[in-house]
Order: C-alpha cells, then structure tokens, then sequence
C-alpha cells in the first residue's frame, strides 16, 4: 500500500483522535498485518498474538493525540507495540509465578500454551526458543531484517536508529541465531549451521 | 531466499545453507495466519469502549501521578532546604568556587556560611568562593546582588568584587550592582568599605555609592566628600541641588551614608591567598561593555547554562561587537549553542560563515565537527556530510578514525562504494568501537 505523505499521515491522525471510524477502518487496513506480525514474532510463544495486537491498537487510538507526526505512523505503532509487549510479559511472569506458588499451573499437553491457550505448533515453539536466546534489540532487528524483509532504511526508521548500527545489530543477531538454531535443532539434522565462531563456520 | 539488493535487504553475507533454511523455518512458522487476521479485525469493531475505558484509566493515572509528583516534589523541596536556606551551594569545604548564573525573573538565595546571605537577583553572574580562613568573595561578573552578614563574627569576612571596586564588609546588610560597566553599593545596615583603583570610602546606613564609567571625562571633585577619588559618583538619588552638583561630578564618591576613611585608618588589604586574589582592589582597568558581555558568556557556558539561554548572549555580542579580536571565539560557541538548541540549519549556516570568515582558526576543526554531525546525524544530509569529514579524516588524532568511519558510513549511504570500503578499512587500521566495528565490517563484506 502507497505511503502517506506527511499531511496525509496528519490528517489521518486527527480523524483518529476525532474518533472517526473511517479513519479507524484506514488505519486498521494500512497496519494490521505489521502490527499483528510483530505481536506474533516479538510476543514469544507464551502471549497470544492477538489479544496482544488488540491492546496496541487500543492504547494507539487512546493515546493517537500525543503523536507528533515527527515520524513515521508505522515508526510511532512500533513502540507501541513495544511497550505492550513488554507489559504483557511483565505481567504473564507474574501471573505464572503466583500460579506456581499456589501450585494453579498444571503441565498442559504439548501444543497448548499454558497461559493462553493458544494452540502452538512445535516448530513455533523451536522458533521462539531461538528468538528468545536473542536481546530484544537484536531480536527486533532480526525480525524486521530477516523475517519480514524490510529495507535497511525503513528498519532504521522504524527502530529509530542509524542505519549503521541496524547493520551492527544484525551482524550480532545472526550469530546468536545461528547459535540457538544450532542448539535447538531448528532445521533437519544433516544440515549444519555454522555458529560464526572462529574457525566454525563456512562464511566468507 | 534472502535477497541480496542493498536496496531490499539489511543482510550484508549471504547465508549459507543452514542459516537460510533456519531463517526460512522461522518465517514460515511465525506467519500470522488468517484465523488470527479474522479474530483480530472481528475484535477491532467493538473497539470503542475499550477505547473509553483506556482513556479513563489513562485520566486516572495521570491524577495519581501529578499527586505523587507533587508529593515527591515536596519532599525533595524538603530534603533540600538546607542546601538553600541554611547549608552551602559551596562544593567541598575549603577555598570551592561556585559559579550562579540566573535567568530572567529567576532570583536564587545561596548561604555560603551560617553568617552570609546572599540573594541573587535576575540575569545576574556571580562566582562565590570561600577562602581556608573563613571568607567569603563574591566576584559579580553582572547583575545585582543582596547580602545581610551577621556582625560580629570576629575575622571573618565577606568581600564582593565587581570589576575594578571592591566592597568589603563585617558586618551588614547591603546590595551590590553591576551593569554596562557601572557598579553600585547601598548600605541598608552596618557599614561597608569601597575601594576603586584610585580610592576608598566607608559608607554607613542608608549610603550609596556608584561608580561612573571611565569614558565621562575628568571632573572636579566637592573637597567635603571626596579625597583622591577619580571613578566615582555618589548618591544620585539624593536630590535637590546638591544632588544635581553631585551628579554633574562624575568621578566622586560619598553621600549622605558615606564617609572618608580617617588618615592613619589604613583598610584591611586582601590576603595574598584569597580565592579572588586575582581580581586585585587596585590599579584594574574599567572593565568594558564588550568584556563584561564575554565573561557572561564563558560563565554561562561553564554553568551548563541551557543552549537557548546562553544564545540570547551570544547573539547580542556578534550583533554589538562585530569586529571584535573575541569575535572567533563568541562565533564558535555560537555554532555550538545553535546546535545544541537544535536550531540546526541555523548551526550550519553559522558554521558557513565562521568557515569563510575564520578559514585558518584553531576552532575550525571542533566548527566542522558540528558541522559534519548535525548534516548526517540530524539532517541526513550525507552530500553535505561527506566533504567536511574527508576533511576531517586528513587530520590525524584521536578522532581520525571516527572520521574515517563516518565518511565511509556516507560513502556508502550515497553508493561510493569504493570509498566507502577504502575509508572504513583505513578506520578499522586505526581502531573502532565494537558497534562501529561491526558495522564497518558488514559494509565492506557486503561489498560493492
């Protein structure tokens, strides 16, 4: 979908806060699925992807007054989803914790998160262990690089840094990556994933 | 696969197999699938009273927390009253200089001993000292300030430096007055000595005393007030004819308060240890409009004054002293305090014009600096980025290989490749921080 230009993204921004559905419907249409696809690759395994992608777009339209429009929407969206994610995972630790000292958490079968109830397949959970073994920052920029495809510029923008350090991040990443993939028997045995250590790898 | 464009991608190595078919697996495996798309838009549509229950607890969280800040607030208020109404702005115990600097409207009261008062008025600049013996000096670089010092502290003083006078006090209350090169003293308590270059008098309660700029020509001075004075008017306010006499006498001093020293009365002379030894009671020259102006600048600057603030100053000296031998210096700070206000076309523009004007000053470097960084980091203007750090790379130091790495950063933002690889080698020779080293490294093995 075409980008809005800066008046553009203004105006949009003030039918949102004047609670226009119209708007609400364009926004929705412009940003679901980015915001739906950090919430599933950001979230880990243990959130549900779409209650989490709900309270972004609740907390976005609640607080759309104080954007200033100094970035991009999808820039702003971004650490919204941050901070909601962030939240959520506080307070998933919490609730497990208060359940396994009230001895509440039952072992679920596989493939059921025992928090939400989401159905989660194995090879997800694989993912997620890998993704987890990064830091959030390398983790954000392993997802928008390489999982999503964007651009350096716009993972820049949307991360609000330097491009040369979305470079360093990812340089970082993909070594911790390979590593727990390497770890976590991601892909088929067979297949080697060189850890990037000296002397362990294949790369140029 | 991973696409290798540098327009499409971040990735500078290609993967190898194994990471491809790992990335490929978590790509597949955190799609987000059209069940969730379906939940999530069904879920959107009775958004609104979420919405509105969001926004109440948002309200209500703001009350709590403007009800908690004001709480904190006064307890830090409380916390901190004695470093304003009975402690010391002071740091350390002994011979410490602390510099005030206050803004419009902004009055600040320090209490450098139990003994001395002292209350800074408005877009006043004032350096306050205490020397191992106890004293305290003020050196009043401009402004106004008012100081009440309890009597009868035997031995210790209280002396206040204002360019060339100096007012020394042991007991008292009174205000002291700097402007455009005038100093004034008013007694409302006590006595206080004055002395100038060519001078001294006592003025009692209810005496002032002021200073007459240097430029005013020489005068005659009324025998019954004055002895040796030449720089010194008193008591303008007094009225009548005699004030008019008075006032038509620039360089005298004394008045209705004041009063000659005694012959044999020798004043106490300042100890050669003092912190404000520097700024002698005699044989000083007037301090000038021009000099005032940039002692405020550079005290401002050392105080952390706030970029927008320390501009107005700036600002003004280029505008009244244009030709200035200080012009280089007060032009430099000007692009430093234009950048840090983050008025940044204004930085760059003022870095222009120090450029052509000071095209071999020693400053230059740290005005190209500024210069380079608020093009790329603030601007993202590499075009203009990348001559000024080519520049700076042939300069070799500490920062060189900074420089080299910036301009192979906007080499490669504008597709130079070549250079882009050959300035982040040369900046990897000489040594990178581990992000910039990273970043260097993925540049040039991403190749051309």
């Amino acid at each position: 979908m075409e980008s809005l230009s800066r008046e553009e993204q203004a105006d949009l921004c003030r039918r949102l806060a004047d609670g226009d559905g119209a708007a609400r419907a364009e926004l929705y249409e412009r940003h679901l699925d980015d915001v739906l696809g950090w919430c599933v690759r950001l979230g880990g395994g243990r959130l549900d992807p779409e209650e989490a992608a709900h309270d972004v777009f609740v907390v976005a339209l609640t607080r759309i007054g104080s954007f200033r429009g100094d970035s991009a929407l999808r820039t702003w969206l971004f650490g919204v989803t941050r901070r909601v994610l962030a939240n959520q995972r506080r307070k998933a630790a919490t609730r497990r914790m208060w359940e396994r000292l009230t001895g509440q958490l039952d072992d679920l079968p596989g493939g059921v998160d025992p928090q939400t109830g989401a159905l989660v397949n194995e090879r997800q959970r694989l993912v997620h262990r890998c993704l987890d073994a990064l830091s959030p920052r390398h983790r954000e920029v392993m997802v928008l690089s390489l999982l999503e495809e964007r651009p350096a510029p716009e993972v820049a923008e949307i991360l609000g840094v330097p491009e040369g350090t979305v470079y360093s991040r990812l340089y970082h990443a993909r070594q911790g990556f390979r590593r727990a993939a390497a770890r976590h028997g991601l892909v088929d045995e067979g297949v080697s994933i060189p850890t990037g250590r000296r002397g362990g790898g294949s790369e140029p | 696969m991973i696409p290798m464009d540098r327009n499409r991608s971040v990735v500078p190595m290609p993967p190898d197999e194994g990471e491809q078919r790992a990335i490929d697996a978590a790509r597949e495996a955190l799609a987000p699938s059209d069940v969730q798309r379906a939940g999530l838009e069904r879920r959107l549509r009775g958004v609104e009273p979420a919405v509105e229950a969001h926004r109440a607890v948002a309200r209500r969280h703001r009350q709590l927390f403007a009800g908690a800040l004001v709480c904190a607030l006064l307890a830090i208020a409380w916390l901190a009253r004695p470093l304003y109404l009975g402690g010391t702005p002071v740091d350390g115990a002994d011979a410490a200089v602390t510099s005030v600097v206050t803004t419009r409207a902004e009055v600040r009261t320090l209490q450098p001993e139990s003994w001395v008062e002292v209350e800074v008025r408005e877009l006043t600049a004032v350096d306050v000292a205490r020397s191992t013996g106890g004293e305290v000096a003020l050196l009043l670089s401009e402004g106004e300030i008012d100081l009440d010092v309890d009597p009868g502290r035997d031995g210790r003083q209280v002396r206040v430096v204002a360019g060339s006078v100096t007012v020394q006090v042991t007991g008292t209350r009174f205000t002291v007055s700097r402007q455009g090169g005038r100093v004034g003293v008013s007694v409302q308590r006590g006595s206080v000595l004055v002395r100038w270059p060519a001078g001294e008098t006592v003025l009692v309660e209810g005496g002032r005393w002021q200073s007459w700029p240097e430029d005013s020509g020489p005068v005659e001075s009324p025998p019954s007030l004055v002895d040796s004075h030449t720089n010194v008017l008193v008591d303008l306010e007094q009225g009548g004819d005699a004030a008019a006499d008075v006032a038509a006498e620039p360089n005298q001093a004394s008045g209705s308060g004041a009063a000659t020293l005694p012959d044999g009365d020798e004043p106490p002379t300042p100890d050669a240890g003092d912190a404000l030894a520097l700024a002698p009671a005699t044989a000083v020259p007037p301090v000038d409009a021009e000099s005032l102006l940039l002692s405020r600048i550079a005290i401002q600057r050392g105080a952390s004054v706030p970029a927008a603030d320390r501009l107005e100053d700036i600002e003004r000296f280029l505008a009244e002293h244009p030709d200035s031998s200080s012009g280089e210096e007060v032009m430099a700070l000007h692009v430093e305090a234009l950048a840090e206000a983050g008025r940044d076309s204004e930085a760059l523009a003022a870095a222009d014009r120090f450029r052509d004007r000071y095209p071999s000053s020693g400053r230059l470097h740290e005005v190209r600096w500024i210069e380079a960084t608020v093009a790329r980091d603030r601007q993202k203007d590499c075009e203009r980025a990348l001559p000024v750090y080519r520049e700076l790379a042939r300069h070799t130091g500490p920062r060189q290989s900074e420089a080299l790495y910036y301009q192979g950063i906007c080499a490669h933002e504008l597709g130079l490749d070549e250079e882009a690889a050959d300035a982040l080698r040369q900046a990897q020779e000489l040594g990178l921080d581990p992000d910039q080293e990273a970043a260097a490294r993925s540049i040039r093995e991403a190749g051309p």
